[in-house]
């Protein structure tokens, strides 16, 4: 029996908005420890990797693990017929064909029931390493969510390139050409403001504009992102839940033709 | 008397006496293995012998008068009376400690004399045999506290839970309570704390190294927070070539301050192979590059400057070509009987020529800039993560 209690509905809101535009289907994993879901796009270019840890939930229990094969599209459309503030309450027996949503009005007396049939995905489970990376990046999400839709504008990739005292994005296409320079700065008062940059190794890398902008769409988990880089190796994107866990995305980035 | 009763007195002598020491009925107990109901018997004994030497503690158990479960340690038998007075009724009184007349000790010496003789664990079992020990000790009395509570809170739990389960089952499909019902909600509001700030990462990293820029192309932007110091040195360049009018340079600086646009044209002209009648021919393109000029020399800035050397070497080499084509040159007899020579359209087709070699600068700089990003191929996970 699975028993995940919400205090308020927006945060698997914002979650399902976040990685719905990316991956359709998905296998949300249900443990004693949190939910897990590992999905991989259709092109097999983005990944993404989630984590609602045990402490996001007001009340949790999973007394078996299991697995909701959810149509993202769906439980969207579920979630937007609870309001913001509402307690959401997500239950599912021990060997489930359908998850129930539950919403709950905080004043009034209104509790409403939502069914979702669940599906069989068949997913491949990647194995992630844990790597060292040449450059972690951590800066305001809305300002990476803004560069993003800015060079978009010029081109269909983006190149980044971090030396010692900067990080310059830059896109280059037919119309013209574009860049935004960031450099390390600490806002003391704000910290969630600030831009660190963790160099070892330089770093020039270029990645899909497309993907990019269905990531910063996750920019409303958290005020910080943090990117990490390393040459010839998927970028890891992350957003970190202030209530505990994170929402992730691995990319893979783009190559000459000759490599 | 038994060998084993000598024993026992010939202890309680040397601790008592000998040693000065005090004896509870509990050591004495654990020292010499006795029962505890024997050890006090013995104490007893033992005290009303030697009344004179000795002073005996007691305790007393039994009922106060409100009918309340009293233990009290009478620390004197002269207070023995007293003592028992304050209880409605008695069940035992027995000694609890024999100590020596001529020393003093209170309460808290005693016990802390008690701490050196620990229970050990391991020998419960005889303990056990010796009657479990019912007394003012604190390791006993914890014992007791789990042997009571272990028992009954587990029951108390299980009754608390099991209505809020049956009011489940009775209100929704899915079993679903309202949460408004539970009181205790921990909120969600506890803030997320950055995880960056570290001082370490931000030190590492130089502030400004503005000679390492090697990685950027093109324009060089310098950032306008520490730029906006310097004022900016003015340099005005004039298209007017002429060597004479570098050696008349002061004149015509005290004239320009003075006069008007339109005046400093009729000047320069001076300098100029032209009669009067022909400068009414000759205004209209001599004003077209004066106007450009202004505008320039207002906005000054470095590319300007470029540019405004390749439209000198342009003309240069425009009028290097042109010169050849020139018999256009036409000599008249004015009025006045001057003879005029007069070059006719040469300057009105220079202003066009001027301008698109800029646009044919502009378009070579796009195509030679490498565009190689949006040729570069996109990568699949699937070469580097593995399959689980």
């Amino acid at each position: 029996m699975l028993e995940g209690k919400f205090d308020e509905s927006t945060l698997l809101k914002k979650i399902v908005d976040s990685i719905k535009d990316c991956v359709k289907l998905c296998n949300f994993n249900c443990t004693e420890h949190g939910i897990t879901v590992q999905a991989v796009d259709d092109s097999r270019v983005l990944l993404v990797s989630l984590l609602v840890g045990q402490t996001a939930f007001t009340e949790y229990r999973c007394d078996r693990d299991i697995t909701l094969g959810i149509d993202l599209e769906s439980f969207s459309k579920i979630i937007k017929c609870g309001n913001n503030e509402d307690y959401l309450t997500l239950l599912a027996e021990d060997s489930p064909d359908s998850v129930m949503t539950i919403f709950e009005d905080r004043k009034k007396e209104r509790i409403s029931e939502y069914s979702l049939k669940l599906m069989n995905i068949d997913s491949e489970f990647l194995k992630i390493d844990d790597m060292d990376y040449d450059t972690v990046i951590t800066m305001p999400s809305s300002e990476f969510a803004k560069i993003v839709r800015d060079l978009k504008n010029l081109s269909e990739s983006l190149n980044i390139i971090v030396t010692k005292d900067s990080v310059k994005f830059s896109s280059e296409g037919e119309s013209g050409s574009g860049s935004v320079i960031l450099k390390p700065y600490n806002d003391l008062e704000k910290p969630e403001e600030s831009v660190n940059v963790h160099l070892d190794n330089p770093v020039d890398l270029t990645f899909g504009l497309k993907y990019l902008s269905d990531i910063i769409k996750a920019s409303s988990l958290s005020n910080q992102i943090t990117i990490k880089l390393a040459d010839k190796t998927p970028a890891l994107f992350e957003f970190k839940l202030s209530v505990g866990g994170y929402l992730r995305f691995y990319l893979a980035p783009k190559f000459d033709d000759e490599e | 008397m038994p060998s084993s009763a000598m024993k026992e007195i010939e202890y309680l002598s040397t601790e008592l006496i000998k040693n000065s020491k005090p004896v509870t009925y509990h050591k004495f107990s654990r020292e010499l293995n006795l029962s505890i109901n024997k050890s006090k018997e013995i104490l007893y004994d033992y005290y009303q012998k030697n009344k004179l030497k000795l002073t005996a503690s007691f305790i007393i158990t039994g009922l106060d008068k409100e009918d309340k479960r009293a233990i009290k340690l009478c620390s004197d038998e002269s207070q023995l009376d007293e003592n028992v007075a304050k209880f409605k009724s008695v069940s035992v009184i027995h000694v609890y400690c024999l100590i020596s007349k001529d020393i003093q000790l209170t309460n808290s010496e005693i016990a802390a004399e008690e701490v050196k003789y620990k229970s050990d664990l391991s020998l419960i079992k005889t303990y056990e045999k010796n009657g479990i020990i019912i007394g003012p000790e604190i390791k006993q009395e914890i014992i007791k506290k789990i042997d009571i509570k272990q028992p009954t809170a587990p029951v108390i739990e299980i009754k608390k839970e099991q209505p809020k389960k049956e009011i489940k089952s009775n209100r929704l499909s899915s079993g679903y309570v309202s949460r408004k019902v539970s009181a205790a909600k921990p909120s969600l509001s506890n803030h997320y704390k950055s995880r960056k700030p570290s001082a370490e990462s931000a030190s590492s990293i130089p502030a400004k190294r503005p000679s390492t820029e090697s990685s950027k192309p093109t324009l060089q932007y310098k950032s306008r927070k520490t730029e906006q110091k310097k004022p900016k040195d003015r340099i005005i360049v004039d298209d007017n070539q002429d060597d004479e009018m570098e050696e008349s340079e002061v004149e015509q600086k005290a004239t320009r301050t003075s006069t008007n646009d339109l005046a400093k044209m009729f000047e320069d002209e001076e300098t100029f192979e032209f009669t009067d009648d022909d400068e009414k021919e000759q205004q209209p393109p001599k004003l077209e590059s004066k106007k450009e000029e202004i505008p320039e020399d207002v906005e000054m800035n470095d590319v300007e400057e470029e540019d405004d050397q390749l439209f000198v070497t342009e003309e240069e080499e425009e009028e290097e070509t042109a010169q050849p084509k020139e018999p256009e040159m036409t000599k008249e007899v004015d009025e006045d009987g001057y003879i005029t020579v007069r070059r006719k359209p040469n300057p009105v087709t220079k202003p066009q020529s001027k301008r698109p070699p800029p646009k044919k600068s502009n378009k070579p700089v796009n195509v030679t800039k490498k565009s190689d990003t949006n040729n570069k191929k996109q990568a699949s996970l699937m070469n580097f993560f593995s399959k689980k």
